[in-house]
């Protein structure tokens, strides 16, 4: 089988992969963008069915501009979109031997390859897995998920809606769900309002970007107009419920002995996200440890190209930054590409697309630490009981116990030969985090030694019937 | 709970077949989003037996894993969230029996 050969693969069609394909489109080069969803724009632009087109409006100016773009990149010449393909494997140059890298997809219609000369990996983030007692009943979720199943499919998936963390995408969430007429029953944050001060200490840079803050402001004004309860400097210390999640335990952090009860049928949990690296970590990119940009992300030099010949990166996967950097940075990924591939780009050209991606990434990390739950504060929210493995159901006791029967174990990769943690369905992309810090812990070293487990292909699991050939071949 | 907007009138419906059910479903929508407009609050069990549904709502947790038959085809386990439903599916949840 002979893959068709690409001068650029992009992988993931959100801000990043889409702003990516525009750069590169229009001059002379081929260009195919692999995705999962079943239409461009990622998670923040994401598209429901025609069908369910209806209610748009409520999701706010900026996701409907977001959603124009995402549309009418379609139409970019030379650019050749597969939608509803998850990457399972990339193999770079040096792996596959022929000198491109080769993508490996699955999807309904069945396996498929691709070939390119570069590759920009966009794949963005998802929910920052939270372990806390009860986290795995049905009804919790992230607060992206519920997001995600009100953009695309038109969907709150519960009557009595909470939303707790630390993240401001908790007051765009509830405001969402305020435009279609089903408000939270309290949106809970583990910071004071007076964290917002801090962005005072760089009023210039919150100036230029004042329209993602009063996006922010207005959603807080009008949940507080609706009545909606807002609670600050409270946590979900444990969801509770038979079966499935029928209320949630909100303590002060310094006092979680002392809670009352919130009855409902579904919280979503926002304490930020976290980069998904997997894609780049199989082709061997190095990662660099970035505690308030998501953990482990990908390095990579100031045109974003990774440790990887020909592999550039671009969005949350550098580190998380929102939609206004992953677009700069897939500009910029894409103007590099294009100059390593031998095409004309102009110095001006360059030094703009390096000098937005610098103020974007200044804002992102001004509002990372007002959003910043604080690692101790998460920590707090285990006891020995609580499932940090979800797959292979594992507590932090059990781990805890196995690493002090087994005091050399230091890894990540050597807990997994022990007891299977994180080798579920999942990969390790819900418990990663979670384990790293408790074998750091119980080694006395810094999270950010312990290197994050080897991922392998298949990066997502593929139905085995897909590997059967067609009779004949 | 469920659908935040009303379908348009006449509009275009898919027929399949949810936990030994015949239903009718959205054309385009996710499995997730018709069984969670639903009311289906479990979707599958984990290892030792407890409910489980979708967590991350974007194909990355597989906790919304359920059967899905598609006419003529073995059954396959598919991410509900990231899997349109078809018309003629046999799709079999934890209420349905789903082991």
């Amino acid at each position: 089988m002979s893959a068709p050969l690409h001068d650029l693969a992009i992988i993931g069609a959100g801000p990043g992969g889409l702003a990516a394909a525009r750069a590169a489109a229009g001059r002379g080069l081929s260009v195919v963008v692999l995705d999962e969803q079943a239409a461009p724009g990622g998670q923040i632009w994401r598209q429901p069915p025609p069908v369910l087109a209806a209610g748009q409006r409520q999701f706010g100016a900026s996701y409907a501009a977001g959603v124009a773009r995402a549309q009418a990149a379609a139409q970019l010449p030379g650019v050749e979109w597969r939608q509803g393909s998850a990457v399972w494997s990339v193999q770079t140059p040096v792996q596959s031997g022929d000198e491109v890298f080769r993508i490996s997809t699955t999807g309904p219609a069945g396996l498929d390859e691709v070939a390119a000369r570069r590759l920009i990996v966009a794949t963005g983030c998802y929910d920052m897995p939270v372990p806390f007692p009860g986290w795995t009943l049905p009804g919790v979720m992230g607060a992206g998920a519920i997001q995600a199943l009100m953009k695309g499919q038109r969907v709150i998936p519960g009557q009595r809606v909470v939303l707790a963390g630390a993240h401001p995408l908790l007051l765009i969430v509830a405001e969402q769900m305020l435009a279609f007429g089903q408000p939270p029953v309290a949106v809970i944050f583990a910071q004071h309002p007076g964290r917002a001060l801090g962005l005072l200490r760089q009023p210039l840079l919150a100036l230029r970007f004042a329209p993602l803050l009063l996006q922010a402001a207005r959603a807080l004004l009008r949940l507080l107009h609706a009545g909606v309860p807002l609670r600050f400097g409270r946590v979900v210390t444990a969801a509770q419920g038979e079966g499935q999640l029928s209320g949630v335990e909100i303590a002060r952090p310094a006092d979680p002995g002392r809670h009352e009860v919130l009855a409902c049928d579904t919280l979503g949990v926002g304490f930020g996200f976290t980069p998904a690296t997997e894609v780049a970590r199989l082709a061997g990119a190095g990662l660099r440890w970035l505690p308030l940009a998501g953990g482990w992300v990908v390095a990579h030099d100031a045109g974003m190209r990774s440790t990887v010949p020909g592999l550039y990166v671009a969005g949350e996967i550098a580190g998380i930054g929102g939609a206004h950097t992953a677009e700069a940075e897939g500009r910029l990924a894409a103007l590099s590409a294009l100059a390593d591939a031998g095409q004309a780009v102009t110095v001006p050209e360059m030094r703009r697309a390096q000098a937005a991606r610098r103020r974007s990434r200044r804002f992102a990390g001004l509002l990372a630490r007002l959003a910043d739950p604080g690692a101790a504060l998460l920590h707090s929210l285990r006891d020995a009981d609580t499932i940090l493995c979800r797959c292979e159901e594992l507590t932090l006791g059990d781990l805890q116990r196995m690493l002090a029967e087994n005091p050399f174990l230091g890894s990540g990769d050597a807990l997994k030969l022990l007891a299977r943690p994180g080798m579920g369905a999942c990969q390790g992309r819900y418990c990663g985090a979670s384990i790293a810090e408790t074998i750091a812990t119980a080694t006395g070293q810094d999270p950010g030694t312990i290197a994050p487990t080897r991922v392998r292909a298949p990066l997502k699991p593929v139905p085995l019937v897909q590997f059967r050939l067609p009779p004949g071949d | 709970m469920g659908r935040i907007i009303a379908l348009p009138a006449g509009a275009e419906t898919v027929e399949l077949v949810l936990d030994g059910r015949a239903v009718r479903a959205v054309p385009g929508e996710s499995i997730a989003g018709m069984l969670l407009a639903q009311g289906i609050r479990s979707f599958r069990r984990s290892q030792s037996g407890a409910g489980r549904a979708p967590y991350c709502g974007m194909g990355t947790c597989f906790e919304c894993r359920v059967s899905v038959q598609r006419p003529g085809a073995a059954p396959l386990l598919l991410r509900a969230c990231v899997t349109p439903v078809e018309p003629g599916m046999v799709i079999v949840t934890l209420g349905g029996g789903l082991p």
